[in-house]
C-alpha cells in the first residue's frame, strides 16, 4: 500500500504559526490520522495490515486525547474540519469520495464528538459506517441512522438540519384539525351546560350517589382495574421480543407469502402474488439463498394440487413461473453471486438447478462457462448431465467454445453420457488450442468409439504435444481400430517424424502394425533396404523399429519382409530382423499351440 | 377491527382540507411567519438540488452574456419552471449556513457528483455573504436575468449585501429577496452532544437566543418530528404509487428522531396522536399508529434500536391502500361492496407491494407483519382469512391495538363517526383476549391512560379540562395530568393551567377530581388543538 498517496490526499492545514496549545495540536494530528485510517480501510479493507496499523495508532491517540481532555468535538464544513474555531483539517479535493470531511458533510453532519471511554469496537463501527452508507445509495441507512441504531454513548453527532430546526421558534402546525370536528371554542359554554344538565338527570335517576372514601362525592370512575402486567407476562413478552428479533427474516416472509398463496381467494391478488413469486425467486437467487429457494420451489410445485380451486389462468401463471425458473437473467444472477462468493455454501443449489426444465440448458451452459470455482462448475455440470441428456445439442455446440475449462467440463458431461454418436463432434477438437482438452478428446474418442476406423485418431499424432500423441497411440496400439496405410503415410514420411522420441516412434510403428496389418509391410520393407549417406543412423533406427513391428505382426508377409531384411539390411538391421524373426516364430508357435 | 358503516355528515370544503399533505396548498395549513413554515417534502428537496444546479448555470452564463442574450433563455426557463413548481404558497428559499445548503429548513444532501456545482454556488453566495435567496411565485424572466446580471456585475469585494438589495430595488427586480448570512451554532459547554442535537444545539440566527425552559422546545421538537415523519411517509407512499420504488432512508431518520423524543417525553409525543385523521389524503393516521406502537412497544420492553424498526414498520402498515384508487379512499358516501373488498384486501396488498418494492431479502419482517396482521385480530376474527395455521407476531398484535385505537378515534377512517378515546378504550377492553392481546392492551392503557390522552373531562369545579398525560402513579390512574380549558362558566381559557389530579391539599384530600368524562365527539370538539 502506498502510504504517501493517502498522505497527499489528506493533510492537516498548515498554520502559519505553531498551534496555540497542546489540545489543538493533538486534534490536528488525530483528525489527520482519522482521515488516513478511514481511507486505508476503504481502499484496502479493514483487515489490511497497514489499515490496522493506522487504526491502532488512531485508537491509541484518541484514547490518550480523551483521557486528557474527555472529549474531542469538531465541526464539519464541506471539506474542512474545525476545532474551537480553528481549521484543523482540509481535504485537498472538495468532492473526494474518500474525504471523511466530505462524507460527514454530505450526510448533513455538522458536529461529531468522540467521548471518553471510546472503545476500539465503537471506533471501528464508526469507520465502517462511513463507507457502508456511502457504498449503498439504495440502502436505508446513512451514517446518522447507523450510529443511532448502535446507540453509542461515546460517539455523538449533531446534524445541520436538526440545528436549524431546533432554532425554529414558530409552530409547525396552525390549528391542525378543521375536519369533521369543527366545534368552535365558543360552544364550550353550551357543552358545559348540557353536560351539567345530563349529570343532574343521571343523578336523579340513580338516586343519591355515594362516593368512595377519600374522594370527593361524584368522582368519575372508569371501572377499569388490573392493568398491571405480571412478571410472568413481562418475561413472556421479553422472550417474544427476542424471538422476533432473531428470527430469520426471509424465512418468515416466505412463510407469509406461502400462507397467502394457500389461502387467498381474490383472483386479482392471486395474479399479483404469482407475479411476485418471480421476484421472490430472483431475490433468493441473487442472495444465494439456495435452501430457501429449493423449499419455495418445492411448495410451488405442489401448489396446483393443494389449490385445485385455482383458476386456469393462475395455473398457467404458476406453470410459466416454474418453466421459466432457469431464465437467462436469473441464471446470470446465480453466476454473479457464485463468482462473488466462491466459498459460500452451495447446499440446496443442486436441487434448485434440477428443478429447472431442459429449456434452461443454454443458460446453464453459459453459467458453466462463466463460473470460476471448480466446485461450482461441478454442480452445474451435474445438473446439465441430467437436464441436457435428451437435448445435447447445446452442449455439443459448446465444444467450439474457446474456454478450455468449459470445454473440459462439457467433455466430462459427454463422457458420462457415453453415447458413440458424440464421437464425431468430439473428434473435431483435434486442433483445440488447449493440451488438456485435446488429451481429454482422445480419451473421449477411446470411450465413444471402442473400435472401428482409426483414421481420425491418426490425425492426433500430428499434435505438437507429446502426451496427446502418446495417449492416441495407446488407443491405436490396442488393435481395435483399422486404418489404411495412406492415413499413416503423411506422418511417417514427414521430416519431423524422425526427430520424435524413440519410444514414440516405436509406438507409431506398432500402432501402424495394429491398425493397418500387412498393408504397412511394403513401407517397413523399404526401410530395410533404404540406403543413404545422410541420416544413416536414423534410418537404421527406423528399420530396427520396423523389424520389431513386423516381428509382432508375424504374418507370412511379415516373415518374408524380415527375411529380406535379414539378407539385405545393414548389420544392425540384419540383427534386428533375426531377433524379430525369432520372436515371430515364437509367436507363431504359441498361436499354433493355442489353436 | 370491526368495520362500522355509519353515515357521516357531509364534509364542507373546509373540512375536506388535508392537514398534512404534499399538495401545493400545504403551507396554508401551517403557521405563517415561522421558519418552520416552509415545510417541504422530500420531492421538494430533490427539486432543490435542481434549483441549485440551474442557479449555477444562470450565474455562469450571465458572466459571459448580457441579460437579454438568448443564451440565458434555457437556464432562466428552467429556473422559472422550478420556482413556479415549488413556490405556490410562499417563496422558495435556498439557504446557506456554514456551507450546508438548505431548501427552507430542509437539508439538501449533496452527492460527490453534485459537489462541483454546489461548490460553485456556495462560493458565489459566500463571496456576497448571502445567507439565502428567496424566489417568489411572481418572479419573471426579466427579474431572474436582472438578478443574475447584478450578481456577477457587482463586486462583492467593494459592495455589501445591502448595496445589492438597493440595486435590486432600483432596477425594479421583483420576487427575489436576499437573506443575511447565518451561522449554524452548536451550543458550547453543555456536556455531550445529543444524537438528535436537541439538547445542546442552538442557533445564532436573527431570532436571537431562545428560552431556557426546555418544555416548549421539547414540544416544538415533537411537532417537528411528527411533521417530518408525516412528510416521509407521504413521500414514500407517493413514490410507491408513481415510481414503484421505495427507500426508507428519510423515514428511518425521522422515526429514530421520534424514538428519541418518545424516550425523552412520551406524553408530549403521544399528545400529538390526538391529531386525528380527518382525511384520507393525510398521513397522520399512519404516523399516529407508528407513535402509539412505539410507545406500546417501549412499555413491552423493546430495545431502542428495535423500537425504530417497529415504528418504521407501523408507518407503512397501510401501504396496501396505495393500491386503492384515490376516488375510493376519498369517496364521500358509503363504500360499495367492491370498495369494501378492496379495503379488506389492503393488508395482503400491502405485503405484496412492499415485497415487490423492496425485494423479499430486503424487506423487514416486521414491516410485512404490520401490514399483513394489523386487521387479523388475536382470534383471527378479522381479515385476511387464512386457511393455514398462522402465528400472530408481536408486531401484528401491537399494530392491531394501535391501529384500532387511532382509527376509531378518527373521523374518516372506515367511514365512521369518531369515538371519544375513552369510549374506544372501553370497546377495546370488551374485546380483550379476543380481538386484542390482553397483556398488550394493559400496557397500552399504561401509555395512553385509563382516561386516555385527549379525553375531555369535567372537574368538580365545573371547569372543563383535557387529559394531557396519564398519572405516573398507577394507584391513582384515574387522576391524570389535565389542562384546564374553561372556567366554571364554560368560557374558554387561553393557556389554561396544567393540573396534576393526584395533588393533595394540607388535609390529605385531592385538590381536584374528575366528576365527569365527556364524549367530545358528541359536540364535535377536537381536543388536539390543546396539544398542537
Amino acid at each position: 500500500m502506498d502510504e504517501t498517496k493517502i498522505d497527499n490526499d489528506a493533510r492537516p492545514i498548515t498554520l502559519t504559526k505553531e498551534p496555540a496549545n497542546a489540545e489543538l495540536a493533538s486534534v490536528k494530528r488525530l483528525l489527520t490520522l482519522l482521515d488516513k485510517t478511514a481511507k486505508s480501510s476503504r481502499t484496502y479493507g479493514a483487515a489490511n495490515p497497514v489499515a490496522q496499523k493506522f487504526f491502532q495508532q488512531l485508537f491509541e491517540g484518541l484514547t490518550a486525547h480523551l483521557v486528557t481532555y474527555s472529549k474531542l468535538a469538531f465541526l464539519v464544513q464541506r471539506s474542512e474540519l474545525y476545532f474551537n474555531g480553528e481549521m484543523v483539517y482540509r481535504s485537498e479535493q472538495d468532492s473526494s469520495h474518500e474525504s471523511v470531511a466530505f462524507k460527514l458533510y454530505a450526510d448533513g453532519i455538522r458536529e461529531l464528538a468522540f467521548l471518553e471511554g471510546l472503545s476500539a469496537e465503537d471506533l471501528s463501527f464508526f469507520l465502517d459506517s462511513l463507507w457502508d452508507s456511502f457504498d449503498s445509495e439504495e440502502g436505508d441507512d446513512d451514517i446518522v441512522t447507523r450510529l443511532w441504531s448502535k446507540d453509542l454513548s461515546t460517539i455523538t453527532i449533531a446534524t445541520a438540519e436538526e440545528i436549524v430546526k431546533a432554532s425554529t421558534d414558530g409552530d409547525v402546525f396552525a390549528l391542525p384539525t378543521a375536519g369533521m370536528m369543527e366545534a368552535s371554542e365558543s360552544s364550550l359554554r353550551d357543552l358545559l351546560s348540557q353536560e351539567q344538565a345530563k349529570a343532574k338527570k343521571e343523578k336523579r335517576l340513580e338516586g343519591d350517589g355515594s362516593s368512595p372514601s377519600g374522594d370527593k362525592p361524584g368522582r368519575f370512575q372508569s371501572g377499569h382495574v388490573g392493568y398491571d402486567i405480571s412478571e410472568t407476562e413481562s418475561a413472556e413478552l421479553t422472550k417474544e421480543i427476542e424471538a422476533e428479533s432473531t428470527r430469520d427474516n426471509t424465512t418468515y416472509l416466505l412463510d407469509m407469502l406461502m400462507a397467502i398463496l394457500a389461502s387467498e381467494k381474490s383472483p386479482a391478488i392471486l395474479t399479483k402474488l404469482l407475479d411476485l413469486w418471480g421476484n421472490v425467486l430472483d431475490s433468493l437467487t441473487a442472495q444465494g439463498r439456495w435452501t430457501e429457494l429449493d423449499s419455495v420451489l418445492g411448495l410451488l410445485h405442489v401448489t396446483a394440487e393443494v389449490r385445485p380451486d385455482l383458476h386456469d389462468d393462475h395455473k398457467k401463471q404458476l406453470a410459466a413461473l416454474l418453466n421459466n425458473l432457469g431464465r437467462l437473467e436469473r441464471v446470470k444472477m446465480m453466476e454473479t453471486y457464485l463468482n462473488k462468493n466462491p466459498n459460500a455454501t452451495t447446499e440446496g443449489l443442486p436441487a434448485v438447478l434440477l428443478s429447472m426444465t431442459p429449456a434452461a440448458v443454454p443458460a446453464l451452459c453459459t453459467l458453466l462457462a462463466n463460473l470460476e470455482a471448480p466446485a461450482h462448475q461441478a454442480i452445474v455440470a451435474e445438473a446439465l448431465e441430467t437436464l441436457a441428456k435428451d437435448q445435447p445439442d447445446h452442449v455439443l455446440r459448446g465444444l467450439a467454445d474457446r474456454r478450455p475449462r468449459y470445454v473440459k467440463n462439457l467433455l466430462a458431461i459427454l463422457l458420462k453420457w457415453n453415447n458413440p454418436r458424440f464421437a464425431d463432434a468430439v473428434e473435431k477438437l483435434v486442433r483445440y488450442p488447449d493440451i488438456q482438452v485435446r488429451k481429454e478428446v482422445v480419451r473421449a474418442i477411446g470411450i465413444f468409439r471402442l473400435s472401428g476406423n482409426g483414421t481420425k485418431l491418426v490425425a492426433f499424432l500430428h499434435d505438437a504435444e507429446e502426451s496427446v500423441r502418446l495417449a492416441t497411440l495407446k488407443l491405436l496400439i490396442t488393435g481395435q481400430y483399422k486404418t489404411p496405410f495412406s492415413a499413416w503415410s503423411p506422418l511417417v514420411s514427414a521430416d519431423t517424424f524422425k526427430d520424435r522420441p524413440l519410444s514414440e516412434k516405436r509406438a507409431v510403428f506398432l500402432a501402424m502394425r495394429a491398425t493397418s496389418g500387412d498393408e504397412v509391410i511394403p513401407f517397413f520393407e523399404s526401410l530395410f533396404t533404404e540406403w543413404s549417406w545422410t541420416n544413416r543412423k536414423k534410418k537404421e533406427e527406423f528399420a530396427t523399429l520396423a523389424a520389431e513391428a513386423l516381428g509382432k505382426l508375424a504374418t507370412p508377409a511379415a516373415f518374408t519382409a524380415l527375411e529380406l531384411g535379414q539378407k539385405k539390411g545393414s548389420a544392425p538391421v540384419r540383427q534386428a530382423c533375426i531377433a524379430a524373426l525369432a520372436q515371430a516364430q515364437r509367436q507363431q508357435l504359441l498361436k499354433q499351440a493355442a489353436s | 377491527m370491526t368495520d362500522f358503516k355509519i353515515k357521516e355528515a357531509p364534509a364542507t370544503d373546509e373540512q375536506a382540507r388535508p392537514i398534512l399533505t404534499h399538495e401545493k396548498s400545504l403551507s396554508q395549513k401551517i403557521a405563517h411567519g415561522s421558519e418552520a413554515g416552509d415545510i417541504l417534502d422530500q420531492q421538494m428537496v430533490m427539486l432543490g438540488i435542481q434549483l441549485v444546479t440551474q442557479l449555477n448555470v444562470l450565474i455562469k452564463t450571465s458572466r459571459i452574456y448580457d441579460p437579454t442574450n438568448a443564451a440565458l433563455d434555457n437556464p432562466v426557463d428552467a429556473m422559472l419552471t422550478l420556482i413556479k413548481t415549488m413556490a405556490h404558497d410562499q417563496p422558495v428559499t435556498l439557504r446557506l449556513q456554514n456551507d450546508f445548503l438548505f431548501l427552507g429548513d430542509s437539508h439538501l444532501k449533496v452527492t460527490a457528483q453534485q459537489m462541483a456545482v454546489a461548490t460553485s454556488v456556495i462560493d458565489a453566495l459566500n463571496a456576497w455573504r448571502i445567507g439565502g435567496v428567496s424566489f417568489s411565485f411572481t418572479v419573471e424572466s426579466k427579474d431572474l436575468r436582472g438578478f443574475a446580471a447584478l450578481f456577477v456585475g457587482l463586486d462583492p469585494e467593494n459592495k455589501t449585501i445591502e448595496d445589492f438589495r438597493k440595486e435590486i430595488t432600483v432596477r425594479g427586480i421583483a420576487g427575489i429577496e436576499l437573506e443575511e448570512e447565518r451561522q449554524l451554532h452548536v451550543r458550547e459547554g453543555s456536556g455531550p452532544v445529543g444524537k438528535n442535537g436537541s439538547e445542546t444545539v442552538g442557533s445564532t440566527g436573527p431570532e436571537g437566543p431562545r428560552s431556557t425552559d426546555p418544555t416548549p422546545q421539547r414540544k416544538m421538537n415533537a411537532k417537528n418530528g411528527y411533521a417530518k415523519v408525516a412528510r416521509s411517509v407521504g413521500t414514500l407512499t407517493q413514490s410507491a404509487r408513481e415510481r414503484g420504488t421505495v427507500s426508507f432512508k428519510q423515514a428511518k431518520r425521522a422515526i429514530q428522531n421520534i424514538v428519541d423524543l418518545m424516550m425523552d417525553d412520551e406524553a408530549t409525543v403521544l399528545g400529538l396522536t390526538t391529531l386525528r385523521c380527518h382525511d384520507q389524503y393525510t398521513h397522520n393516521h399512519s404516523v399516529n399508529v407508528s407513535l402509539l406502537s412505539i410507545a406500546l412497544a417501549n412499555r413491552a420492553g423493546y430495545p431502542k434500536g428495535e423500537l425504530a424498526d417497529l415504528g418504521l414498520a407501523a408507518l407503512f402498515h397501510d401501504m396496501g391502500k396505495s393500491t386503492i384508487p384515490m376516488e375510493v379512499l376519498n369517496k364521500p358516501g358509503e363504500f360499495s361492496d367492491d370498495d369494501w373488498v378492496a379495503m379488506r384486501n389492503h393488508p395482503t396488498e400491502g405485503v405484496l407491494s412492499l415485497s415487490k418494492l423492496r425485494g423479499i431479502t430486503n424487506l423487514p419482517g416486521r414491516m410485512a407483519a404490520a401490514s399483513f396482521e394489523h386487521h387479523m385480530n388475536l382470534d383471527f376474527s378479522g381479515y385476511p382469512k387464512l386457511t393455514v395455521p398462522w402465528t400472530l407476531s408481536l408486531t401484528g398484535r401491537i399494530l392491531t391495538i394501535a391501529d384500532c385505537y387511532d382509527a376509531m378515534t378518527s373521523s374518516r377512517v372506515y367511514r365512521r363517526e369518531p369515538m371519544s378515546p375513552s369510549k374506544v378504550l372501553n370497546m377495546m377492553f370488551s374485546k380483550s383476549g379476543k380481538a386484542f392481546d390482553a397483556v398488550l392492551l394493559k400496557l397500552f392503557v399504561n401509555c395512553v391512560g385509563i382516561i386516555p390522552i385527549g379525553s375531555l373531562v369535567m372537574l368538580e369545579t365545573s371547569e372543563l379540562a383535557v387529559v394531557l398525560k396519564p398519572a405516573v402513579d398507577k394507584t391513582n390512574a384515574e387522576r391524570p395530568f389535565v389542562k384546564v380549558i374553561t372556567d366554571p362558566q364554560g368560557n374558554s381559557i387561553d393557556q389554561g393551567r396544567e393540573v396534576d389530579l393526584t395533588e393533595k391539599d394540607e388535609a390529605g384530600d385531592f385538590r381536584h377530581s374528575i366528576i365527569r368524562l365527556i364524549d367530545n365527539t358528541e359536540y364535535k370538539l377536537d381536543t388536539s388543538r390543546y396539544f398542537v
